[in-house]
């Protein structure tokens, strides 16, 4: 804005300057995809705020894999533009509870149910009961219609099997196989107060074997790792790598997919699991594209893009998986009871914290 | 008639630029002061009861360790980095050794290597699998723990404080060295009691410098510590893991203790005296005769040259193995060729780099001329109120990146003044981050030149506006220049000062990359980091062409030389303190 009140000086500076800032202006103008750059920056100085409203872009915040090729396949087949943002379920949580009456998103797209549950509870999420959700499982979607699961997330063990070889260990087939002394040092998992996946997998084993045998199991196991990793990622990425051996993870097929040496090991004595939600943002100016969306992951075709793009069981049975992915039926999932685990989360993290925690 | 309408505009032009003038106390306040407060609001219960518990949370818990954490990685990386500085910037101002162009090059090349990618290439040269550590040495270390965050801030950070301690170098009189020569003094007394004392500047600016940046930093101990855990990463872990918004709020208020006690304890060491602030003015004549130097002792070269060849390697191998997890088949494992990552980041990912241009542009732009406006207001002014605004305009140099986030979130989101999911907020607190460069470029020409100058073109007759556009503006492109080139490459490469403020619309490359990484998806994030280099160094060689315009260059030199100052005076007092 000072800029403008420059031009009329025939100064060599100024000139020079008003031509670089046009040549920003062509740069961010001039962009390719229409619509959302064209009016993308505006003039500093210029406060106004802009929202998203009907007619603009889906604003989907994500914890999802695979995110590109699902929301090209549903602007494939529905027309609605979509913009995304991938965060992990904390974040979104704390974005909407920051945002709350202005939501800056539309759909929240995967995570931990936990989450959803908290979100729905703070009056943050929208009810909706799509017409495609009474294909799905009613152990998998909330009773008020606050969030519907899309997927299943499975708690497996990422084991890097060139190592194994190396060290002569056979490839470890449950939980209790993880304690075995040689692999000290080779097993990582990340913290259960950051990770969603430590805290099921631990709250899994202490629903599975009672309290007091469950700590003394995860005590026996906290041998065997080196530390807590802050971030959900890291465990399976050091196991590709060969960092360590062991990395306790959701994401094993992406690894492998990726090319890695790994084996991804659903544990036979209980498989630790959480359903991926979706779920319409409280207050979306967007509410029907949103709804659109909701309807579209549900439905048969949606759900064979979601499993094929992030290799995880579907909640609608009869939708097609892929190879990599088991069937549900196939796998010993742990009889876990959510709600037992929401109110116990606290107590559990504070006494790893104060026990285990490194 | 026409006169009279020519005075009206001119009038209202005039008072346009008072109004401007206005603007800038103000939008220091709004931009700067205000989120700061509304930090430490939050980190004290407000809205809600007053409290003090989120502080309690963190002294009377087993996080108090966090505390010592973070000074055990920042103090001993950033005294590493300020030597290491220092023995760079030795070795290439001082040795006579020719090259010196291409070592600057490569310093600035280092400081754009993107966060994330430089320990993901840390981990795969150095790791347990490492191509170093295992194939090459046949070692099996495990590479967790505050050691492996040292090492890589310092080699990261070295390049800072040697930009820093190398323009200070170049600049200095030698006339004080060469004198204790000739009073018979051995070369490394006068290295120890001329040289060094005359550099403290530079090193505790380096100092201060690196350690900022170092506390800021939460993506290296996230990635390397091993469960390590510092203030900066926690701050993040708080808000992405436990939506715990005050208590990150606390941590940052934590955080930016220690930058404000280092950047005091700046103040304390320079003090009042002055080391250079007048130097480039009378020094001319001097620094014409310059004496050759007599260079070092032959092993002391020798051992400088080595360290920067640990330095260059180092870097160098960091950066090859970007490319090298850019176009091959598996990061670290399968080496085939291959395209596939960056086919794999054409689509959206192009729109993510597209931004991070866009907004680098608009800061680099835009942003200079706010540190520049804010150097004429506050230029003559005295009085507490004067150096109160002075210190909230440098204030960003030791806000920690993640404290401004969290306080533009917490500020803008609702009225009076909602900004964000905007693409003007982000653009607003890169501008206002990087605003001390530019303003303290500005203000140093403006010590030595403008005063008397300005005071020539009022006794003339010229009102306030000319004078400032006339010659201040003219004067300060240097400044403009120095915080634009700064404002590009920290935009371009910046992720936790915008990770909050980020939206589906407005992705940045940095954010890609750190989603990549977290994906698991290492071969995209490399391929993102190359995009972005690669981009970085033209935006930079783009935006310099303007300076290279011959009719732009000499009629600007002319109006310099008119005043009997060379082009390379206000050049070289312009060089900012760097950052």
């Amino acid at each position: 804005m000072f800029i403008k009140k420059w031009k009329k000086r025939k100064n060599g500076l100024i000139v020079l300057l008003l031509l670089t800032v046009m040549a920003a202006v062509m740069v961010s103008g001039c962009g390719g995809v229409a619509g959302p750059t064209e009016n993308g920056v505006e003039e500093p100085g210029e406060e106004t705020a802009e929202r998203t409203a009907p007619g603009k872009p889906l604003q989907i915040y994500a914890a999802y894999g695979g995110l590109q090729e699902i929301m090209d396949a549903f602007t494939q087949d529905t027309g609605i533009p979509v913009e995304f943002i991938s965060m992990s379920s904390g974040e979104v949580l704390s974005r909407m509870r920051a945002e709350k009456g202005r939501p800056l998103g539309d759909v929240w797209f995967g995570g931990g149910v936990d989450s959803f549950m908290v979100a729905a509870e703070e009056g943050l999420l929208e009810a909706y009961v799509s017409p495609e959700s009474e294909y799905i499982e009613e152990r998998f979607k909330d009773p008020d219609g606050y969030w519907t699961g899309v997927s299943i997330v499975l708690v497996t063990f990422v084991v890097n099997k060139e190592l194994a070889e190396e060290r002569g260990i056979p490839i470890p087939e449950t939980w209790d196989d993880l304690l075995d002394e040689r692999l000290q040092g080779e097993i990582l998992m990340p913290n259960p107060g950051i990770s969603g996946t430590a805290f099921t997998a631990m709250a899994s084993i202490l629903q599975r074997l009672g309290e007091e045998e469950g700590w003394d199991y995860l005590a026996m196991l906290d041998e065997n790792i080196p530390y807590y990793a802050e971030r959900g990622s890291e465990p399976p990425n050091k196991a590709s790598l060969g960092e360590v051996m062991i990395g306790i993870s959701p994401d094993g097929v992406n690894a492998k997919r990726e090319g890695y040496p790994v084996e991804v090991v659903y544990p036979s004595d209980g498989t630790a699991w959480w359903h991926s939600p979706v779920a319409i943002i409280a207050g979306t100016p967007n509410l029907e594209a949103a709804k659109e969306f909701v309807d579209w992951t549900l439905t048969e075709r949606g759900q064979e893009i979601l499993a094929f793009n992030s290799p995880r069981p579907s909640t609608r049975p009869g939708a097609p998986i892929p190879d990599d992915v088991p069937s549900l039926e196939t796998l010993n999932l742990v009889d876990y009871n959510f709600e037992r685990a929401a109110r116990e989360r606290d107590a559990i993290v504070d006494k790893w914290q104060l026990n285990l925690a490194k | 008639m026409a006169a009279k309408l020519s005075q009206i505009t001119a009038e209202a032009r005039d008072s346009i630029f008072r109004g401007m003038g206005m603007l800038i106390p103000l939008s220091l306040l709004v931009f700067i002061l205000y989120p700061f407060f509304r930090v430490f609001l939050s980190s004290l219960g407000v809205p809600g009861p007053f409290t003090l518990q989120y502080y309690s949370q963190v002294f009377f818990s087993p996080k108090v360790i966090l505390v010592w954490n973070t000074l055990l990685v920042s103090v001993p990386s950033s005294l590493l980095a300020t030597a290491l500085g220092l023995l760079l910037a030795l070795l290439v101002v001082r040795s006579g050794l020719p090259g010196r162009g291409f070592f600057n090059l490569f310093a600035i090349f280092n400081i754009i290597s993107p966060p994330f990618v430089s320990a993901l290439s840390f981990i795969m040269l150095f790791g347990r699998r490492g191509l170093i550590t295992r194939d090459l040495l046949g070692l099996d270390v495990q590479l967790f723990g505050w050691e492996s965050i040292v090492v890589l801030q310092a080699f990261g950070h070295a390049s800072v404080a040697y930009l820093v301690i190398a323009t200070l170098l170049s600049r200095m009189d030698r006339e004080l060295e060469n004198a204790a020569r000739d009073l018979g003094a051995s070369e490394s007394r006068v290295f120890f009691s001329v040289t060094l004392p005359l550099l403290t500047p530079g090193l505790t600016a380096a100092f201060v410098l690196s350690f900022t940046l170092s506390l800021a930093d939460f993506g290296t101990p996230l990635l390397v510590g091993g469960g390590f855990r510092v203030l900066a990463s926690e701050a993040y872990l708080q808000v992405i893991g436990q939506y715990n918004m005050a208590l990150a709020a606390a941590l940052c208020v934590l955080l930016l203790l220690p930058c404000l006690a280092v950047f005091r304890l700046e103040k304390l060491i320079l003090g009042e005296r002055s080391f250079l602030s007048e130097a480039p003015v009378q020094a001319i004549g001097s620094r014409k005769k310059e004496v050759s130097s007599r260079g070092f002792h032959p092993l002391v070269t020798a051992l400088l040259l080595f360290i920067a060849l640990l330095f260059i390697m180092f870097s160098l191998s960091i950066f090859l193995t970007i490319v090298t997890g850019a176009f091959t088949n598996i990061w670290g494992y399968d080496y085939t060729l291959s395209l596939k990552h960056f086919e794999a980041i054409w689509g959206q990912g192009l729109k993510s780099v597209r931004n991070s241009i866009t907004f680098a542009l608009w800061v680099a732009l835009c942003g200079p001329m706010v540190g520049i406006v804010t150097a004429y207001y506050l230029a003559g002014r005295r009085g507490s109120a004067a150096r109160f605004l002075e210190f909230t305009a440098i204030l960003p140099f030791v806000i920690p990146g993640p404290f401004l986030g969290i306080s533009y979130v917490l500020s803008f989101h609702r009225p009076p003044l909602v900004l964000t999911g905007t693409a003007l907020i982000i653009i607003l607190l890169c501008i206002f981050r990087e605003l001390p460069i530019s303003f303290k470029a500005a203000q140093a020409v403006l010590r030595q030149v403008s005063e008397n100058l300005a005071m020539a073109s009022l006794d003339l007759g010229a009102n306030h506006r000319q004078t400032f556009t006339r010659i201040f503006l003219p004067l300060t492109a240097p400044a403009y220049r120095v915080g634009m080139i700064h404002a590009f490459i920290h935009v371009m490469t910046t992720i936790g000062a915008i990770i909050f403020l980020i939206t589906p619309r407005y992705k940045v490359a940095t954010f890609e990359i750190f989603d990549a990484t977290n994906r698991g998806s290492l071969g995209q994030g490399a391929a993102f980091a190359l995009l972005l280099i690669v981009l970085t160094v033209a935006g930079l060689v783009i935006l310099n062409l303007a300076w290279k315009i011959p009719s732009f260059r000499h009629r600007h030199k002319e109006r310099l030389q008119k005043w009997n100052f060379t082009w390379k005076t206000s050049k070289k007092a312009t060089t900012a303190p760097g950052r």
